[in-house]
């Protein structure tokens, strides 16, 4: 939690991003989820939206933050690399990271989400950079995505039906049968259809999840 | 659409939050509370997997009935080939995952203070998650009042109202007219106006063979598995089955046993009217009825968080979207709305990509069925749920998808309640 008060610090230095009303395309394809604004907001604090980073994943929160301490900034002080000069590296360029996620929101984001806008900065351009790099919450979509076919072949592929069970299934063997429906190769009722909505490499996180199951 | 600061810093106002990263920053004991009203396809199956998922989240799941019956196959009951036994499932297996169930009718939420209130108590909680189903908009078909509602059913909530449409079904006269009236998409259930057409022939055809059933659809076409049900319709059912396109039932009377359209009156011996609908009652108690009509609910498809108020997630036939209303959908939107809520109480980003897939069968005989299966993939640049090429209908009406259909059945009951 020591890294969230550094983050806060770095925030409220770097407040003036919050307040450009520019809105540009995103700088890279990443989306960083965030959350609808809180509407319940305690007296005298403020919720602003912050990218934290922990174990080198990125997301987004509201954070709230007294209201005095952001009211005191000046507001649409353009160069956000001159104002955000304390806080540590890695906090800045976690704080303008949420300026460019903020930025990568879709259409339907909070308009307050918009409201945060992407800051052409050598500090964002360092969090585009890092952002980059991540591959997004891969084990959270693995457990997600195997959990669509739990519907027909019971929970963690374990069937008690006439549909095949996928618990401890091998991990080629499932890999090699789902590319088979998607191309036709394996004649289905109706698996060539659900084959086809997933990636190849979508195949193989699955085939984790299933390897896995002590059938 | 940019706002300035000041109107940003308007936008915020007094209160507490609780949930979320700030939540578990505050101190380790703290567990944070899930209440899920709803124990249908999307309600239990979410409840069932953020515990799955994260033992140290309370769940409280609520519902008014105690136990679950099964609107799939229930239009098989109608055709006298299941009982009302065999698609009921009890919640004992929800309570071996650590829910706490509550049977219950909820009769209020205070969203502010985020706690659901039921008859005989309160629930606190830091999200909450609401799947409650449909209601059904009566007044928009003349005459269809409470009295009449006695008599003319729409069992598209399986319960008692599907076993009084079966025996309404079974004491006609053989001879005798069912009128099926439908409404315009969207509804839940979009093939299963069709399957109870093809089960209440199958039935019609086995039992009282002189007897026929005219189908009145809102809609212009056949709006799921045209091609299927039209082929059922003019191979197994061609004396017993007639289809009227573009015939919204606009009146019923009971006592007359007649419905009209704005092209004809016909008088029938029963007549089962799907009225149209929106989204659960619940859903406007949370004030997240919200669409333009004020009639489905929009909600994020990364966590199914309302779009109009926090903490509050919506899942089910009452969300607005693409989606086929089906209980395999709900059963996925639980798991991804869990996944979510999961990261979330945790701190963590909650997968940004979701998926989520539908399989709907339908019966068209006693021993025939068909399908259609879709996958849909979160869009983030368009912020909505995509189609994915790939899916469609079954090749044919077949007896091997009669199988699946009932494995499939076993499958999602299983994997819902178990
Ligand atoms: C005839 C028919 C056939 C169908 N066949 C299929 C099929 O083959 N495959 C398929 O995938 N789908 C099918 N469906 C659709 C499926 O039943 C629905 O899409 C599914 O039930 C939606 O799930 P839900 O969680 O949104 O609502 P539900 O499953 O309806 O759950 C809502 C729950 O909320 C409870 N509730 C509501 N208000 C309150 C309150 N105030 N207090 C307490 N509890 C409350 C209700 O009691 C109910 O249990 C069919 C539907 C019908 C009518």
């Amino acid at each position: 939690m020591k890294r969230i008060s550094a983050l806060l610090a770095a925030l409220v230095l770097a407040s003036p991003i919050l307040s450009n009303g520019a809105t540009t395309e995103p700088p890279m394809g990443k989306l960083l989820y965030l959350p609808p604004q809180p509407v319940n907001v305690p007296a005298n604090m403020v919720a602003v939206p912050v990218a934290i980073w922990s174990n080198g994943q990125v997301f987004m929160q509201w954070m709230f933050v007294p209201a005095q301490a952001l009211a005191n900034m000046p507001a649409l002080a353009p160069p956000v690399a001159a104002a955000v000069t304390a806080p540590a590296s890695a906090a800045t360029t976690a704080v303008s990271t949420a300026t460019s996620a903020a930025a990568a929101m879709p259409a339907a984001a909070t308009a307050a989400a918009t409201a945060v806008t992407s800051a052409p900065s050598a500090a964002a351009t360092a969090a585009v950079n890092m952002a980059g790099k991540l591959t997004g919450s891969t084990a959270t979509h693995a457990r997600s995505m195997a959990a669509t076919c739990y519907s027909c072949h019971g929970t963690d592929g374990k069937s008690h039906s006439a549909i095949p069970p996928l618990a401890g299934m091998d991990k080629s063997y499932f890999i090699e049968q789902m590319k088979d429906f998607k191309s036709g190769k394996r004649e289905a009722t109706v698996m060539h259809q659900h084959a086809k909505g997933y990636t190849d490499e979508e195949f193989a996180q699955m085939a984790d999840v299933f390897a896995a199951v002590k059938p | 659409m940019s706002m300035q600061r000041r109107d940003f810093l308007k936008a915020s106002s007094a209160g507490l939050i609780a949930a979320g990263l700030p939540l578990r920053a505050h101190g380790a004991a703290v567990k944070a509370k899930v209440v899920i009203v709803g124990a249908g396809f999307g309600g239990a199956t979410a409840a069932k997997y953020i515990r799955k998922w994260d033992s140290n989240i309370e769940v409280t799941l609520i519902d008014r009935e105690a136990k679950f019956v099964s609107c799939p196959l229930s239009n098989l009951v109608l055709a006298g080939l299941k009982t009302l036994d065999d698609i009921s499932r009890t919640y004992d297996g929800l309570k071996s995952h650590g829910v706490n169930v509550v049977v219950d009718e909820v009769t209020a939420i205070d969203t502010d203070k985020r706690v659901v209130k039921t008859a005989k108590g309160s629930f606190p909680y830091d999200r909450l998650i609401v799947s409650p189903g449909i209601d059904f908009l009566f007044d928009q078909i003349e005459g269809y009042d409470a009295k009449a509602q006695e008599t003319i059913l729409h069992a598209w909530k399986a319960g008692p109202q599907t076993l009084k449409l079966r025996q309404q079904i079974e004491s006609m006269p053989d001879g005798g007219l069912i009128v099926v009236g439908m409404p315009l998409a969207p509804y839940r259930c979009p093939p299963g106006p069709y399957e109870r057409v093809c089960l209440m022939a199958n039935y019609l055809k086995r039992a009282k063979p002189k007897s026929k059933i005219i189908m009145l659809d809102a809609n212009p076409d056949v709006a799921s598995k045209k091609p299927l049900f039209m082929k059922a319709w003019n191979t197994l059912y061609k004396d017993w089955v007639e289809y009227r396109p573009n015939s919204k039932v606009l009146k019923v009377s009971a006592d007359k046993m007649t419905v009209s359209t704005e092209f004809e009156d016909l008088k029938a011996n029963v007549i089962n009217i799907i009225p149209p609908q929106r989204a659960g009652h619940v859903a406007e108690l949370a004030g997240v009825r919200t669409d333009s009509n004020g009639v489905w609910c929009p909600a994020s498809f990364v966590t199914y968080e309302s779009k109009s108020k926090p903490f509050v997630h919506v899942i089910g036939d009452s969300l607005l979207s693409n989606f086929p209303k089906s209980g395999h959908m709900a059963n996925n939107m639980g798991k991804v709305c869990a996944n979510a809520i999961v990261e979330l109480l945790n701190g963590r980003e909650p997968n940004p990509v979701p998926i989520v897939a539908n399989t709907c069968y339908s019966a068209v005989s006693e021993d025939k069925a068909i399908h259609v299966a879709t996958v849909f993939r979160y869009d983030p640049v368009k912020d909505q749920m995509t189609a994915q090429p790939g899916g469609g209908i079954s090749a044919d009406l077949s007896e091997v998808e009669a199988v699946y259909a009932e494995a499939w059945a076993e499958g999602i009951w299983g994997d819902v309640f178990s």
